[in-house]
């Protein structure tokens, strides 16, 4: 009875300044929660950050031309003066580099593009060798007879071999419905863009890929051009939905390619997309003579391999100084992913401590503004606690109604501090956490910082009234 | 009903206190009107609070129905606050959250009864005092005369033994003080004790028992 009491003149005394003292809760827990959101999905972000250091994705070191760099105004400049640009043969620099740099465990050269999806081709049609798309002129006729298998000579001659084994055994439905459909039977892929990257042989071995079916193209398809490609774990799904993407024929800008390998389920990425959704085509190496030498270069950008994390300085000083020394200071532009991760990381960093020394400033003002607030409320209300106890109310009493007096505001400016918080920390997510959208912030240390900014304006504003519940009633009904 | 025996307060440290109640004796009887008058910080307050038992003497005796009031616990105190005593105030205190009905009630629901009883009561209280139509107003849309009157209707909730009224009329014009004194002694000619504390010698004459105190002592008691 006399909590239900207390209860009723708690909501009654609350009613007029509850808008007050729950906007000041609101800020508080606003300022909290988001705060320790903020802190855990930084935190988390790091962590996360610091794990992709560690892939092979962030080993990575890219060689190109200064002059292909970002900074067209410096190229610009350096074409209107006139001066000579070297043409560099990168790829024919790549095995010494490998040789004399001893923190370089490989390299690969790759492009990533993106394919418009055109219709399946069927077996037995003979393709027309495109070559490599804006490559025309330089690229030979790199179609091949036999439809759905990449004929003998391409890839692995072991799968070749097996492939040729399982179309012989009509007991192997998968590849033979696969290879044997009429081409009105065959369903064009659901999907009008493909993500993709035109790679060497050596790319898959760099990122440590494997394979679920097929095999990976060779060398040898690199130099015949031949049009194979090995599919991501995920877009082959997407493609077929039936899973028997080997063997099939695909068609993309223009060229037919058959799938001879779908990729196991990998973490990785390339260029900021996951391999798992990337279709890899052959990247052509082309050779001419130039100034009496034999150039060979990729259509690519050329790409080094660290052989671990903590030789990724080494290499790209070691990278750096060959190349100053056999082809010119300036001429080439290293990049690395894991300095731009690792720079990004910093500034996170320094975000992190930036917003939660704001967000601890903003807790403290806001906690001092409703502390003062509830006091003065408490201060006013003393003539009102005397009343109460002139005309029954025991100590227990007139504590009871300020612990719910204040419980209101605090608790309902917690509940929307907390919804507003977890609307603000959803929308900021995808800028704290820019390489993963799987992040789940951790809700747990908001719940408990929300809970203490709704008891500590709790706690302030019933210490008035325990004070006072210590006076006699006399002292409290007096006028000031 | 309520005997003083060489009452004392006294504030502030041993050496340097101040005595607000020298030592005073007073009795009140059932049905008794009393006033009480004296200069400013001769202790009429003081006195009131500690008959009204919102205030602790530092000295003597107080007697409630025979039985001393000293040791009760606060929840005893609260109870006989409730039950036995009303209070009107010159500054009404009335709680200004709450509507005239609900201030009326509030005593009512300190004595257990149900909200929906102690309002049908506090309606019928408020009628009485003639604010039946004023009853869901708050405090702040009420004369300072009806705020009066709803304290009295407060004061009176409970059917209490004694009414303590400390300067009922000091913040009303005189017709309006009129009305207020003219309720408190018919509540008072209804068997109801009344203690009044006031500066106004025309209400002073109205008790039947007249009290002046001068530096916390009795200086004067005509019946």
């Amino acid at each position: 009875m006399k909590a239900r009491l207390a209860a009723y003149l708690a909501r009654r005394f609350a009613k007029g300044k509850l808008s007050e003292l729950m906007l000041m809760a609101l800020g508080v827990a606003v300022a909290v929660f988001t705060s320790a959101t903020a802190a855990n999905a930084t935190i988390a972000s790091r962590d996360e950050g610091r794990r992709l250091l560690e892939t092979p994705d962030y080993l990575q070191i890219q060689v190109a031309p200064a002059m292909m760099m970002r900074d067209s105004d410096e190229a610009i400049e350096r074409l209107d003066s006139e001066e000579t640009v070297p043409l560099v043969p990168l790829v024919d620099l790549a095995d010494r580099l490998l040789t004399e740099v001893p923190a370089l465990s490989g390299s690969f050269s790759a492009q990533r593009v993106n394919f418009t999806v055109g219709e399946a081709s069927a077996r037995g049609q003979q393709f027309p060798g495109a070559g490599l798309p804006g490559l025309g002129g330089l690229a030979g006729p790199g179609g091949f007879e036999g439809g759905g298998l990449p004929p003998e000579g391409f890839g692995d001659p072991a799968l070749a071999e097996v492939a040729e084994a399982m179309l012989a055994d009509s007991s192997t439905p998968a590849m033979d419905a696969a290879v044997t459909q009429e081409p009105s039977s065959l369903t064009p892929p659901l999907v009008e863009r493909v993500p993709g990257a035109r790679v060497d042989a050596s790319f898959f071995d760099s990122f440590r890929l494997r394979l679920a079916s097929g095999g990976f193209f060779s060398a040898d398809d690199i130099t015949k051009r031949n049009s194979v490609l090995v599919a991501g774990h995920a877009l082959a799904a997407t493609l077929y939905a039936d899973g028997l993407a080997l063997g099939r024929n695909i068609r993309l800008d223009g060229v037919t390619y058959t799938i001879i390998g779908v990729l196991q389920p990998s973490q990785a990425n390339f260029d900021g997309r996951a391999i798992d959704d990337l279709a890899f085509v052959p990247n052509t190496r082309f050779s001419f003579v130039a100034g009496g030498r034999a150039v060979s270069f990729s259509a690519g950008q050329l790409t080094f391999m660290a052989k671990d994390a903590a030789s990724v300085d080494a290499a790209l000083a070691g990278i750096q100084s060959f190349l100053d020394r056999e082809i010119g200071a300036g001429a080439m532009r290293l990049s690395s992913r894991r300095a731009e991760l690792t720079e990004r990381l910093g500034v996170q960093d320094t975000l992190f401590w930036t917003a939660f020394f704001l967000a601890a400033v903003c807790v403290l003002v806001a906690a001092l503004n409703l502390m003062n607030s509830a006091a003065t409320h408490a201060v006013k209300r003393r003539r009102t606690l005397g009343m109460l106890r002139a005309i029954g109310a025991t100590r227990a009493d007139t504590i009871l109604a300020a612990l719910y007096e204040n419980a209101i505001p605090a608790g309902g400016g917690m509940l929307a501090g907390l919804a507003l918080a977890v609307i603000l920390a959803r929308r900021s997510a995808g800028l704290l956490v820019p390489w993963t959208t799987n992040l789940v912030l951790p809700l747990l240390p908001g719940l408990f910082a929300a809970l203490a900014a709704a008891l500590v304006p709790l706690a302030v504003g019933i210490i008035p009234a325990v004070f006072f519940s210590h006076s006699a009633p006399a002292n409290l009904v007096r006028p000031e | 009903m309520i005997e003083l025996k060489n009452i004392q307060k006294a504030y502030g440290d041993k050496d340097s206190a101040v005595h607000a109640l020298a030592g005073v004796s007073l009795t009140i009887k059932r049905g008794d009107f009393v006033t009480i008058m004296g200069p400013s910080g001769s202790g009429k307050s003081t006195l009131l609070h500690i008959l009204g038992l919102l205030d602790q003497a530092t000295g003597g005796e107080y007697l409630l129905e025979n039985h001393p009031v000293t040791g009760l616990s606060d929840r005893e105190l609260s109870r006989i606050r409730n039950e036995h005593y009303g209070f009107v105030f010159q500054s009404f205190n009335l709680i200004p959250e709450l509507t005239a009905i609900e201030n009326v009630a509030l005593p009512l629901r300190y004595a257990g009864e149900t909200k929906k009883a102690a309002l049908a009561r506090a309606l019928g209280l408020l009628a009485s005092v003639g604010l039946d139509k004023r009853a869901w107003h708050y405090p702040s849309q009420l004369s300072g005369g009806e705020q009066q009157r709803v304290a009295v209707a407060r004061a009176i909730a409970n059917e209490p033994d004694v009414i303590m009224a400390d300067e009922p009329t000091g913040n009303l014009p005189s017709g309006t003080g009129a009305e207020i004194m003219r309720l408190l002694t018919d509540l008072n000619a209804g068997g109801v004790s009344l203690v009044v504390v006031t500066h106004d010698d025309h209400i002073g004459a109205m008790g039947h028992t007249r009290v002046r105190l001068c530096d916390g002592l009795v200086e004067a008691v005509a019946s």
